[in-house]
């Protein structure tokens, strides 16, 4: 019994080891770059980079003030933008500010941005047309 | 904060919640009517309830998440759409709080809402399977085994979670 109980220690102890040393996946990178649609800097938004490794969840970062920062996985990324401003004079049914995402679906839930993540390629601007 | 809240939520499948949250591939939505019979992937293999990170409200703004009185757009439900702790920002569509370890994206009456799996354990979160055993799962996880396991009967059976 107590061997079974140092053997599950271990093992234990071990998943954790390796659970903490090895990052699954494609190596992740700091990336970073602006934001631009129409021209005009998104002030406030999400930029999300899913590799083209399905295996892997994608990663997120806020856009403010037309930047952002965030990591994201070597290789090919499909790229979404997501950009909410509030509606001047508009309400929610609760009477609540009236949020909306302002960026065509081309750009985020059907997107078809991508960028190629590696080594110097780390800067990707992105200037979107409505 | 306004009605109960809680910080373990039941498993609305692989999918953002919708215009009404009706009919999702999870255990539980709105109008769910489960029975365990039809956990056709293994009540082993589906996910049941998760942790989320509940957010105190300021004084001026709700953040809904693990509202389950008075809830709204998805709130009351987690989803394997992204892996847990995802630093991509959880959805919702009346009011959020952004939130470290909890970031959300405020739009209204979105169709979009999504809350994801996220919980203050290093490397990963809590979660409860159909069979009622207790799991932790690492926020590395591979991304289709966590949506899969949230799904109860799309006939993919997950092994290792």
């Amino acid at each position: 019994m107590r061997l079974k109980i140092v053997t599950v220690f271990a093992a234990g102890l071990l998943a954790l080891v390796v659970g903490c040393s090895n990052e699954v996946g494609p190596k992740k990178y700091d990336v970073s770059g602006t934001v631009k649609v129409d021209g005009k800097e998104v002030a406030e938004g999400e930029i999300i980079f899913q590799s083209d490794d399905q295996s892997v969840g994608a990663e997120g970062g806020t856009i403010k003030n037309g930047k952002y920062a965030t990591k994201a996985r070597e290789g090919k990324n499909k790229v979404q933008i997501r950009a909410t401003r509030v509606v001047p004079g508009k309400k929610g049914p609760m009477g609540e500010d009236w949020v909306e995402q302002f960026i065509p679906e081309q750009f985020n839930e059907q997107s078809t941005l991508s960028a190629e993540v590696g080594p110097g390629k780390t800067k990707h601007d992105f200037e979107l047309k409505k | 904060m306004q009605g109960l809240h809680t910080n373990y939520v039941g498993c609305a499948g692989s999918t953002v919640f919708g215009a009404n949250g009706q009919n999702l591939n999870g255990i539980f939505f709105v109008k769910s009517k489960t029975r365990l019979t039809d956990i056709k992937d293994g009540t082993s293999n589906t996910l049941m309830l998760s942790e989320i990170i509940v957010v105190p409200d300021t004084a001026t703004v709700n953040d809904l998440r693990g509202r389950y009185c008075n809830s709204w757009f998805g709130n009351s439900w987690f989803g394997t759409l992204r892996t847990p702790n995802t630093t991509v920002s959880d959805t919702v569509g009346y009011q959020g709080i952004n939130y470290p370890k909890a970031p959300s994206t405020l739009t209204t009456s979105t169709p979009n809402a999504f809350l994801a799996a996220r919980g203050y354990h290093t490397g990963g979160v809590n979660v409860a399977l159909g069979d009622a055993s207790v799991r932790f799962v690492s926020n590395s996880i591979d991304a289709v085994t966590w949506r899969d396991s949230g799904t109860q009967s799309s006939g993919e059976v997950t092994n290792e979670l």
